[in-house]
């Protein structure tokens, strides 16, 4: 094996002839640090790959040629093989990021550089709590030297307060450290740990010091206003390596000491670091400077991974659990923390808003993604996975306070997080980047193993397919060749998708698999062709769109609960970025992504309560014989709910889907809310052994379908926006979905399947029409458009289809969804459930009637002459939508009957269920009818077709005018379009109405958001930026902590 | 036990002038006092009633056995604290070099020694 | 006010945590066994009468070897911080007579004196730190008693990376002839008789190592704070 001395001597006599190497070559003194490096890090991977092999190893190694606890002892083993490899790794990384300063500055510099390191790694491999003692102090002192690289006034005060801050917490750990080589008689880590605990008060005070000088240099809140300075006044590249490397080594000192703790002090340790971990995070969240955010962040991460670490103690998990769910935390926060501290070095704006200036090179832009959403603990990075266990096991030992505070702090971190993405993709910033090769490399080759590690993480991790992995690739492969054209890119995507939809997808998935198959895989390749239309390479599209598209192929094929949030997870992160791919969508893809964060938060801790499922077979086939209890039902239904948009958690979805690009809209609006639409039923499968039409949960599922219906049809007749209004009509056709699935009968589901269908088709086609008109007109505003009929036929026959097919009107396939509904609703005795989805029916007239009469009726627009129809890659799409709902209009059997087959897998099918021809028929004893498609589409093809030829012959004798024949109002008023009949519609009925559509939700999170600012705000103030104040604070602090330990 | 409790106030008088001093040299000062009184502990904890310093020499009473093995037979004083307190003085007197140094930094870049002046980095 | 409520709350807290330590002390009359072991084992396997010596150089001499650097750091530190700002030249008056020529003549004495300390490491109270420390008070005497006294600041550099780097390859000696476990230790070279200078291994060259570095780091300390640090 290796002798971990080596390591430590080789440190040592670089660091001490720097001084001389320097005299002879600057170069050569900097080239001998990073070969120091190097050589450390391999040989820790020499290590790793020795103990791979002989894993019985002895791992121990003395000192001064006498054993333990006489002389001191280095451990070697596979955690601080792993750390020496990362750490130093890290070192040489930080130290190309440093080349210029220690160009500058020379062999002081590079000698504390050296240093600091050295410090970090004895610390990770002494056994001896003394030369702990010593290590820490090299590794802080080097670090307090260092900031001199920087001399300003503010980064000079941040030293002086973190030397005495971590001055006073070492001399705390000294005390500590003696008064226990008192007691115990020893100053080796595992004999004192072999000596068990010792009864007495003085020997608990003595370990709660030892205990205390360690957490203090972790940065608690709110005992760290000297760190939160410091990272934010120091040199970016020392921010870096003390964010990793120090509070690295500082936490597996942490870990090494946790044997020692009794129950009481591990609880302590876990409670303040959760709660470090949420108030950082909380008081992150109003955070303007981007170093004080992260400055608070990397506070909150120590804070999560000291919480972690003693509580998965406490439950006395094995060691190896705890390692392998902290070092997946750890991972991920090492490489991003430290690599969104080199971008801040490169960025050079303090201002969060100015980060724009990334835009202005796409790599580096993807780089702080990567680290961004890393950090998130997105999958497939390792902090996903840790987080994912760390959540199972808290349900499984009832840990709720913990469950919620650790969903809580993420929870926050995301809102923040995700706003800094939102300023750096959207927020345009004239600055300038400060770049040169080496500042770039060490982010660049960070984002890079980051990623390559956790790609092949969850390629390896067990129980996980080959399906979770293609969104990746997809991301990956799409992203590598976004530069092409987008034509190019399209038409590969669409072939690419086809060829795995229905070689790979289909065949492996049951019928109802199919049906969702073709929902959302089927649906969203339809509307790629309407990416197609842009000119040039339209960056930012066509990775996202795959990643989306396969992700729902791994959503329906997941057979274990992890896969399915794995997919879960990948969709809302793909729809997130499309929809910031928006011009002004930067709140509103906010809004969606904290939404989303919190529904998947539900749907984690619902999963968590699952029992486990048979990998390998897909959730949907297994969902018939699953049960689940009601609780998990409850949580994992209201994430899928938050994705539909149901009402009460709708807040997110009229901005996203009104600012997203309006291809994305489509596909958001048809496709997206449907795999809400599958977890939704797929929880429903499962509770369905217990759970009836008639249990209460469903009755209230129910009626919560039936407001959301109402109110979104309401909400969308009061729009002028006609996004807006397409956007809050999805919603409301959500809702009857909703209702339809609660019923828990066949013909039920059926028919939200059925509504599901015709939703995707009739939905992708109005959005596919409206968004060749708002490519036309330049504006969403309806009371802005006018007589398109004659500019834009096309996109008229679409969206009158589309309508008459929204509405339920027959004779297109919307009226057999709308009846389906209804009559399911008679069949179970819901009246009145029926009787709000008809009259919401009739709201749903008042707005179609507004879309279709003011876009295209009408006065055209004089400033409107020029449009014309839109390109042939958005008719494409409306062509297939137009003969998809025509063929299930005319032959409604064509897919009433594989529904009810696959329905009936699940729900037997009632008798008097039937289709004769093309008729469908119910003959229940509570219930007559039947539909044939087929003949009311003759009955009513012939009724419009005679009054038309009709008026084709009355209109030969019709005088034509021009448009601008007639005379024009007297007066112009201030703002013409307000006297437009269109503006304010349907006024006259909101007087009615109104009082149903008062923003209460949106009052709500507004109350939350503000609240929680407010709350961030008062917090903060604790940091008043006075030095001696901030002392005062580690005291009470330990003090408080001490008092809750209750020594006696 | 002497030496402890006034080591134990020494760290309490630090902390007292780390506290309520304003300049930042006499916090520093503050600092060292602390530094002080915890050596001081270090050497109180390795006391042995009655016993002389742990160098075995001539002033030691000593014996030897068959195999040659020396025995000392009176009592010393237990030298693993002593040489710890070495280190100890040796890192206190590092971070107080550098604190001063960054004291007098501080005075040439800005002016002032006065801690309430230094509050520009908060919330 | 409140702050200095929360200011003697502080403190009466810390009492009340330092009072479980007070109370429950009380003066060994013996040593304990690892104590035990180091005096027996520093006797025999060693052959050093000062047992301090043989815990701080050889039995934790990895402690020390991190104390070097600390000091080392502290050194570069300082150096590092007060860099190369063009000081102008302070007006300082000359010393008397007195005063330049006494300290000429103490400050060899004391150098001498520090370098018997520190090779008498092994043997008598003091060592490698103590002489040091030493000898840099007579490096601190010349300084604040000529104005015009200088030295050379490569031979400083010289003798402290050297002195370093010697250490550290007589730890590594140890771990080349001896064994696996052997790092810093010192008894790659003879025992040598009991109470003589060249005893105990390797033991005083080790510490007149230290005291070099010690003494060339903390004069170059004195160095920085008196000139401003490197050119």
């Amino acid at each position: 094996m290796v002798n971990p001395m080596i390591i430590l001597a080789m440190f040592l006599l670089a660091a001490f002839a720097t001084a001389l190497i320097d005299k002879l070559s600057r170069m050569l003194a900097i080239g001998t640090m990073y070969v120091v490096f190097a050589l450390a890090a391999g040989l820790g991977a020499w290590q790793l790959y020795f103990l791979q092999s002989m894993p019985d190893a002895q791992t121990m190694v003395y000192s001064a040629g006498f054993p333990a606890p006489l002389s001191i002892a280095l451990r070697f083993g596979v955690v601080e093989a792993f750390l020496i490899t990362l750490m130093n790794l890290f070192g040489l990384l930080g130290g190309v990021y440093l080349f210029k300063r220690f160009k500058e500055h020379g062999a002081g510099a590079i000698a504390l550089y050296l240093a600091m390191l050295l410090g970090a790694n004895g610390l990770v491999l002494t056994r001896d709590i003394f030369n702990s003692f010593v290590f820490m102090e090299i590794l802080s002192i080097s670090s307090y030297a260092l900031i001199g690289l920087k001399q300003t006034k503010n980064s000079l005060i941040a030293g002086i307060k973190y030397m005495l801050a971590g001055g006073l917490a070492s001399a705390l750990f000294l005390i500590g450290v003696i008064f226990v080589y008192r007691f115990t008689g020893t100053l080796n880590i595992d004999t004192w740990i072999a000596m068990g605990n010792i009864p007495s008060a003085a020997y608990l005070v003595a370990l709660f010091m030892v205990a205390i000088g360690v957490f203090i240099e972790l940065k608690p809140f709110p005992a760290n206003g000297w760190a939160l300075d410091l990272y934010q006044s120091a040199d970016s590249g020392l921010a870096a390596i003390i964010a990793s490397v120090q509070t690295g080594a500082m936490l597996f000192l942490f870990y090494k000491l946790l044997p020692l703790f009794i129950p009481e002090m591990l609880n302590i340790f876990a409670g303040a670091g959760l709660v470090s971990f949420v108030f950082a995070n909380l008081i992150a969240l109003r955070q303007k400077d981007a170093k004080r955010l992260l400055a608070y962040s990397s506070t909150a991460q120590s804070g999560l991974l000291v919480f972690v670490i003693a509580a998965l103690y406490l439950l006395k998990l094995p060691d190896t659990i705890i390692l392998v769910i902290a070092l997946g935390l750890f991972f991920t926060n090492f490489f991003a923390k430290a690599g969104l501290f080199w971008l801040a070095g490169i960025v050079k704006q303090d201002n969060l808003s100015a980060w724009g200036v990334l835009k202005k090179d796409s790599g580096l832009l993807i780089i702080f993604g990567v680290f961004v959403i890393g950090l998130m603990g997105f999958p497939p990075f390792p902090a996903f996975f840790a987080k994912w266990h760390l959540v199972h096991i808290f349900t499984a030992t009832k840990a709720w306070i913990w469950l919620a505070g650790l969903l809580l702090g993420s929870l926050l971190e995301v809102g923040y997080l995700m706003r800094w993405l939102g300023f750096a993709v959207k927020q345009e910033h004239p600055g300038e980047l400060s770049k040169s090769f080496s500042k770039m490399l060490a982010p660049m080759i960070s984002a890079i193993f980051l990623t390559t590690a956790s790609f092949f993480l969850i390629k390896l991790y067990p129980g996980l397919g080959a399906f979770n992995v293609y969104p990746l690739m997809a991301l990956l492969l799409f992203g590598l060749v976004d530069y092409a054209p987008a034509k190019l890119k399209g038409a590969i995507a669409i072939g690419v998708l086809s060829y795995w939809a229905w070689f790979m997808l289909l065949p492996s998935l049951p019928l109802m698999g199919q049906v969702f198959a073709v929902i959302l895989v089927g649906g969203s390749i339809a509307q790629l062709f309407a990416f197609m239309r842009y000119n040039g390479a339209a960056e930012g599209f066509f990775p996202f769109l795959t990643m989306l598209v396969f992700s729902f192929g791994s959503l329906i094929t997941a057979s274990t609960t992890m896969e399915l949030f794995i997919a879960w997870e990948l969709m809302t992160l793909a729809s997130y970025m499309l929809i910031l791919r928006g011009k002004k969508a930067k709140d509103a893809a906010l809004l969606y992504i904290v939404f989303s964060t919190f529904g998947a938060y539900l749907l984690l801790f619902g999963l968590s309560l699952m029992p486990s499922t048979y990998p390998g077979y897909p959730l949907i086939l297994q969902a018939g014989f699953l049960s689940i209890g009601w609780v998990a039902a409850l949580f994992a239904t209201g994430g899928f709910l938050i994705k539909m948009g149901a009402l009460g958690v709708h807040y997110w979805l009229p901005s996203a889907y009104a600012e997203a690009d309006d291809e994305t809209t489509s596909i958001l609006s048809s496709v997206l809310s449907k795999a809400g639409v599958f977890g939704l039923l797929l929880i429903l499968m499962m509770i369905s052994s217990y759970v009836k039409s008639n249990s209460l949960s469903m009755i209230a599922l129910g009626w919560l379908g039936v407001f959301t219906a109402f109110i979104g049809a309401l909400m969308a007749a009061r729009q002028e926006d006609a996004k807006l209004l397409l956007a809050y009509s999805s919603m409301s056709q959500l809702g009857y979905i909703v209702v339809g699935l609660s019923l828990m009968s066949h013909l039920g589901w059926v028919s939200a399947l059925y509504m599901a269908v015709n939703h995707l088709f009739f939905k992708a086609l109005i959005f596919m029409a409206m968004a060749s008109v708002f490519l036309r007109t330049g504006t969403r505003n309806m009371y802005e458009m006018g007589g398109l009929i004659k500019k834009m036929p096309i996109a008229f026959i679409s969206v009158l289809m589309g309508i008459i097919a929204v509405s339920g009107v027959p004779p297109l396939s919307g009226f057999g969804s709308k009846w389906f509904i209804y009559t399911s609703l008679l069949e179970q005795g819901r009246y009145l459930q029926a009787g709000l989805v008809f009259f919401s029916s009739a709201i749903a007239f008042l707005y179609l009637y507004k879309l279709i009469h003011t876009v295209f009726l009408g006065q055209a627009k004089p400033n409107q002459s020029h449009v014309k129809e839109a390109p042939i890659w958005l008719i494409i799409p409306q062509g297939i939508f137009i003969m998809a709902i025509m063929a299930i209009s005319m032959f409604p059997n064509l897919i009433t009957k594989p529904l009810s087959q696959a329905v009936g897998n699940y729900i037997a099918k009632p008798d008097w269920l039937s289709w004769d021809g093309y008729n469908i028929v119910l003959n229940s004893p509570a219930l007559h009818g039947n539909w044939n498609g087929n003949l009311v589409m003759y009955v009513t093809m012939g009724v419009f077709i005679i009054p038309l030829l009709w008026l084709l012959l009355v209109n030969a004798k019709t005088q034509k005018v021009k448009q601008f024949n007639i005379v024009f109002a007297a007066e112009r008023p201030y703002k013409p379009e307000t006297t437009h009949y269109a503006y304010n519609m349907f006024a006259h009925y909101f007087k009615a109405l109104g009082f149903w559509v008062e923003p209460r939700a949106t009052a709500f999170y507004q109350g939350v958001s503000e609240w929680t600012h407010s709350i961030s705000a008062t917090l903060a103030r604790i940091y008043t930026g006075n030095g001696q104040t901030y002392i005062l604070h580690i005291f009470l602090y330990m003090i408080t902590l001490y008092l809750l330990l209750g020594v006696r | 036990m002497l030496v402890l409790i006034s080591g134990v106030l020494l760290i309490i008088i630090g902390i007292w002038a780390m506290l309520t001093r304003k300049n930042i040299i006499r916090i520093i000062i503050g600092f060292s006092i602390v530094d002080t009184g915890v050596h001081m502990i270090i050497v109180a904890i390795g006391y042995i009633k009655n016993a002389t310093a742990p160098i075995i020499d001539s002033a030691v009473n000593t014996s030897s056995d068959i195999s040659g093995a020396v025995h000392v037979n009176s009592l010393i004083v237990d030298p693993v604290p002593s040489a710890l307190v070495l280190t100890a003085i040796v890192i206190g007197l590092a971070v107080t070099a550098l604190l001063l140094s960054f004291a007098i930094r501080l005075y040439k870049v800005s002016g002032s020694l006065n801690i309430d002046d230094y509050e520009e980095l908060k919330w | 006010m409140i702050k200095y409520l929360l200011t003697f709350l502080a403190l009466l807290g810390i009492g009340y945590m330092f009072f479980p330590l007070v109370m429950e002390f009380s003066t060994p009359t013996r040593l304990n066994p690892l104590a035990e072991a180091y005096v027996s084992s520093s006797v025999n396997d060693l052959n050093m009468p000062n047992v301090v010596t043989a815990i701080v150089v050889s039995y934790r001499g990895l402690d020390t070897l991190g104390e070097v650097t600390v000091l080392f750091l502290a050194t570069a530190g300082v150096g590092f911080l007060l860099r190369k700002r063009n000081h102008e030249a302070i007006f300082r008056r000359q010393g008397s007579e007195i005063l330049r020529i006494g300290a000429s003549f103490l400050a060899p004495l004391i150098i001498v004196f520090g370098v018997y300390i520190f090779t008498h490491g092994h043997l008598s109270p003091g060592g490698g730190f103590q002489g040091g420390v030493v000898m840099a008070s007579g490096i601190l005497l010349m300084v604040l008693a000529c104005k015009e006294f200088s030295f050379s600041h490569n031979l400083i550099h010289f003798v402290e990376s050297l002195s370093g780097v010697g250490y550290v390859l007589m730890a590594l000696t140890g771990l080349l002839l001896i064994g696996f476990d052997s790092f810093l230790d010192p008894r790659f070279l003879p025992k040598g008789e009991w109470l003589s200078l060249f005893s105990s291994g390797a033991v005083p060259i080790i510490y007149s190592l230290i005291g070099l570095k010690v003494g060339s780091e903390l004069s170059s300390v004195i160095d920085s704070m008196q000139t401003g640090g490197e050119k």
